[in-house]
């Protein structure tokens, strides 16, 4: 009993890691095929993602968007 | 076999009479329930006092079924389920910091993805799957629902709100005006600039923990000079109207799991190792930084007031608990009245959403003020003891509620540390006199005695007063109620040498106060006290030791007692003695 246990978790462990390995791998390949690809096609065209840049102005805030009808809080975006 | 109470609120349920919702904030940190029902607040709780994981992200199961127990009700009986922000619009956010970094983020991409797939954006399913609710689940900005959990609570009709933490959706900062059930919001300061991850980003440099020791940074300051003032504002450029921009050359957080880049560290020198000597330089960091935040902050207030033109205020998000700021806002900025709710961190998102939904998207009239943080769970004299008898633990049991006081007093007096568990937990990340450890602040060495016996907390953490409204002015230069803990403010000169134990380095102290109604045994102690020592002040730190949640039942009481130099336990009317 206590062997099979030990046998149990150590599939698990070994079964953890194959599948951590395998999400790593096929998220780098869509890590540099999707976001990779869109990001430089995005740069190239001058696209800034982040406003990360510098820039001076009489004030950094910006107006937040009226008052949203209610069936948008149904909704996750 | 159900009581009287309990078969009303089953008839009530079945008859349409109550409408009960549900808030939910997890994900990220401090995961919590919050129950209310026609709009008053039944039961809120944070889910690591019962998982006993610190600021444990996890969807908050326990703390729902417990809300849900409090409420006496099933899930059916739930009309709304209301989650705290937006996940779509954060997930949004985070594409584009992985486009903008690429390929620098692989690493950040990589890690976090998994949890975006199965959890993040999945939160209706997830609801369904691990709650078997069938109705409908509403979603609203992170900083609406700090917005909604401040202003929907508080006793104004018409308020500014100011929100500030380190990041929501997009929005780290925002600005806004509550009017009766509405809550409009004006302007925002959106990712990377966040004077949040400028706090934590200095938290992480000092060798604290992100999300977590924010608060020994402020604490730290009270020791430094803020020589690195120049150097910080070369960092975040502050215009007059409270807007800022950081310099994002000096930061990482926006492209890595790592706060800040190697050009932050060469302006401010290494990083503190964790653990390791706090230096000078240390302290004149976190000095300069409380500067540079307050700067920020007051001019934000000054320009929220230009905008709203009410003298009521009401703040949430993480910054909103700087206490040291807090307490100056009736001297430094143009608000009179400020309301900070003791959940003012993401936690209390889920109360913020369960109001929203009730006040704002159904209309419902507002009728409550959150102005007692007890709202979980409470064990009865019969389950306390149960778990004594059960645990073969040998208590003495009081007569009546005066016999606690005055015998609690006493031990006070005597220099011992008393652990003090009562009725509901507390609501927020401070205790106020429910699960609390209660120790002498006259005695000069009582800070020392408690760290070294009880907390093994850093040198530098002051602890915290409690006293009656009605004397606070005697012994602190407050202007208003501090029921919450969310201000600090100087100890009269006078009094400093005879409360040496609750004043910090700069003559400041971060105080509570108590009004009988609110908490009736709490204050009738602090009275005792006041019979022997002369002064109705007493050291409330939190019932926890270094690293775990405040505790939450009889049995984490238990542990925490033993574990610790905690010399008496009175759970309820029951003493448990160590000596």
């Amino acid at each position: 009993m206590i062997r099979d246990r030990k046998v149990y978790q150590y599939l698990l462990r070994v079964s953890r890691f194959i599948s951590s390995a395998v999400n790593t791998v096929l998220l780098a390949i869509v890590y540099f095929t999707g976001i990779g690809i869109t990001s430089m096609i995005g740069k190239a065209f001058g696209k800034k993602f982040l406003d990360t840049g510098k820039r001076d102005s009489g004030t950094y805030w910006t107006e937040c968007k009226t008052k949203k009808p209610r069936e948008s809080y149904y909704r996750m975006f | 076999m159900q009581n009287k109470k309990t078969q009303g609120i089953i008839l009530q349920n079945v008859l349409g009479v109550f409408m009960n919702i549900l808030g939910i904030s997890c994900h990220y940190h401090d995961s919590a329930a919050c129950l209310i029902r026609n709009g008053k607040a039944v039961a809120a709780a944070q889910e690591e006092r019962f998982s006993r994981i610190k600021h444990d992200p996890t969807f908050p199961i326990n703390a729902i079924n417990y809300c849900l127990s409090e409420g006496r009700i099933s899930i059916d009986d739930i009309d709304y389920i209301g989650f705290y922000e937006k996940p779509i619009l954060k997930f949004d956010r985070a594409l584009h910091q992985y486009l903008e970094t690429f390929p620098g983020s692989l690493w950040m991409f990589v890690k976090t993805m998994p949890s975006w797939l199965t959890e993040k954006l999945k939160v209706p399913s997830l609801v369904r799957k691990k709650l078997g609710y069938e109705g409908d689940v509403l979603f609203i900005e992170h900083h609406l629902a700090h917005a909604a959990s401040a202003y929907l609570v508080s006793p104004f009709k018409r308020a500014a709100i100011l929100t500030v933490d380190a990041i929501g959706e997009w929005t780290s900062t925002s600005l806004g005006v509550g009017e009766a059930n509405e809550i409009t919001m004006i302007k925002e300061i959106r990712f990377p600039h966040s004077l949040g991850l400028l706090y934590s980003t200095v938290t992480a440099h000092l060798g604290f923990r992100v999300n977590n020791d924010e608060y020994k940074v402020m604490g730290l300051a009270a020791y430094g000079k803020p020589k690195y003032y120049e150097d910080f504002k070369e960092i975040i450029d502050v215009k007059e109207d409270g807007s800022y921009r950081l310099d994002m050359s000096y930061f990482d957080y926006h492209r890595k799991f790592h706060m800040f880049s190697e050009r932050f560290a060469e302006k401010f020198g290494p990083s503190r190792t964790p653990e390791s000597k706090i230096e000078q330089r240390h302290m004149d960091i976190a000095a300069s930084l409380q500067k540079i935040t307050e700067e920020v902050l007051f001019k934000m207030l000054g320009h929220l007031y230009e905008i709203t033109k009410t003298d009521s205020l009401c703040m949430a998000g993480g910054v909103a608990l700087n206490s040291v700021a807090n307490g100056k806002i009736t001297r430094r900025a143009p608000f009179k009245k400020v309301y900070i709710q003791p959940a003012s961190t993401d936690a209390g998102g889920s109360m913020g959403v369960a109001f929203f939904i009730y006040n704002s998207i159904l209309g419902k009239k507002r009728g409550y003020v959150l102005d007692s943080p007890f709202l979980g769970p409470s064990f009865s004299e019969n389950q306390i003891r149960r778990f004594l008898e059960q645990n073969k633990i040998s208590y003495h049991e009081f007569r009546n509620e005066k016999e606690i006081a005055r015998k609690t007093a006493e031990l006070i007096y005597q220099n011992n540390i008393v652990g003090w568990f009562q009725g509901r937990m507390e609501w927020g990340p401070r205790a106020l006199g429910n699960r609390s450890i209660l120790a002498n602040p006259c005695n000069p060495e009582m800070k020392d005695i408690l760290n070294r016996k009880v907390k093994h907390r850093e040198w530098f953490r002051p602890f915290a007063p409690v006293v009656p409204l009605e004397d606070a002015q005697r012994y602190f230069d407050v202007d208003i109620p501090v029921p919450f803990m969310t201000m600090v403010y100087p100890v009269k000169k006078e009094k400093r040498k005879f409360l040496p134990s609750v004043t910090h380095v700069d003559g400041s102290g971060r105080l509570q106060t108590i009004e009988r109604k609110r908490n009736p045994l709490y204050y009738d102690l602090i009275r005792e006290f006041e019979k022997l020592s002369g002064f109705p002040v007493l050291i409330n730190t939190s019932f926890n030791v270094r690293g775990e949640p405040i505790v939450c039942s009889p049995e984490d009481a238990y542990k925490c007692f033993k574990k610790t130099g905690i010399d008496y336990l009175v759970m309820g009317k029951f003493l448990i003695s160590k000596i």
